[in-house]
């Protein structure tokens, strides 16, 4: 999958709650510490994304809520439980 | 019984402001002379806080509820409880004279729950602030961290000069001068993690997290004024600025309940 469009579809669902700026600098800043390139993304990198993200958004909505919210970016992007 | 607080909550603080606004500029007007008279105000005042620091405690303890075990935010929410219920302990130890129309004494024991408000306040907003860097959100390196705490800390002891000369120099019994430095002193080393935490609350501009934060920390702010405020009246032994003392407080609690309500509903709906 094309990086850009799974990173656009996390920041969709995240924005909401932190921010458009916050959105991208997480995501970015996890990009970067999982080793996700500018061009392709794998499934399980998605995963490992969502994750992380999901994490910070416990202390603000937590884990129940976050995990549901992120349960459906995940089948949007087909990155499974 | 929520979604009617979030409705009644803010129009009614901006009314009570403004009518203790409009009773320190216009204090002879008909209405603070008759039906608003100043022993009637002071009461209501007495209430609007307590009323406003309750509901703060308990959406506090709330949103510490509705977080699961072991979740990093936790404790932070269980210090601000902590800090606003002492506060509420405080004013409800004064509320007995302000009902009665006598003078509130100061210093009294309520000022040990004031003084014991600062560090549990100052703790949560440390703990949010490592919270969040603990979940990986990008909040800033700590470099960048430790030069908005520089800023803060070199600001606030500027303004300590000026804000603490006429309290040092007013004739006060050496406790009564102690304690009245010793608010200011106590909201300047808390404005110090509110600037890092107003700086971190820019970065979620747009989001609901940073409206719920900036109306949270503007009630600190606005309480850091009222306190320097009633520092400045004790020194200079001035009554005639009391309203606004008031209003200050009012709106510090208001604030603070109404933000902590927001974050409440982020983990609610």
């Amino acid at each position: 999958m094309v990086t850009a469009d799974a990173v656009r579809e996390i920041v969709r669902a995240i924005t909401p709650f932190i921010g458009e700026n916050m959105a991208h600098a997480a995501a970015r800043l996890h990009c970067q510490k999982l080793g996700i390139g500018d061009a392709h993304v794998t499934r399980e990198q998605i995963a490992a994304l969502i994750s992380r993200l999901e994490t910070g958004l416990y202390v603000f909505i937590g884990r129940d809520r976050a995990s549901l919210l992120m349960a459906g970016v995940r089948q949007t992007l087909g990155a499974g439980a | 019984m929520t979604r009617a607080a979030d409705r009644v909550l803010l129009p009614a603080l901006w009314v009570t402001t403004f009518v203790f606004v409009g009773w320190g500029l216009l204090p002879r007007a008909a209405l603070y002379t008759t039906l608003l008279s100043p022993a009637r105000l002071v009461a209501l005042a007495a209430l609007a806080k307590l009323t406003l620091l309750l509901l703060g405690t308990a959406w506090s303890w709330r949103s510490r509820a509705a977080l699961e075990a072991g979740n990093p935010v936790r404790p932070a929410w269980t210090l601000l409880a902590a800090g606003l219920l002492s506060n509420f302990l405080g004013q409800a130890l004064l509320a007995r004279y302000q009902l009665a129309g006598e003078p509130s004494p100061f210093p009294s024991v309520a000022d040990v729950f004031y003084l014991l408000a600062y560090p549990l306040i100052g703790a949560a907003l440390v703990r949010f602030i490592h919270a969040y860097d603990e979940v990986g959100l990008p909040i800033g390196t700590r470099a960048e961290r430790s030069v908005t705490l520089a800023v803060a800390a070199a600001a606030c002891a500027a303004l300590a000069v000026p804000v603490l000369r006429p309290v040092l120099q007013a004739d006060l019994a050496p406790l009564d001068e102690a304690l009245s430095a010793a608010y200011p002193l106590l909201d300047m080393a808390l404005l110090v993690p509110l600037a890092l935490l107003l700086r971190i609350t820019w970065r979620f501009r747009g989001g609901q997290v940073a409206t719920a934060w900036v109306v949270v920390l503007s009630g600190f702010v606005f309480m850091c004024a009222g306190d320097v405020l009633f520092a400045y009246l004790t020194a200079l032994g001035k009554a005639g600025l009391d309203p606004f003392l008031h209003a200050a407080y009012i709106v510090a609690y208001g604030l603070v309940a109404a933000g902590v309500r927001r974050h409440l509903a982020l983990m609610l709906s």
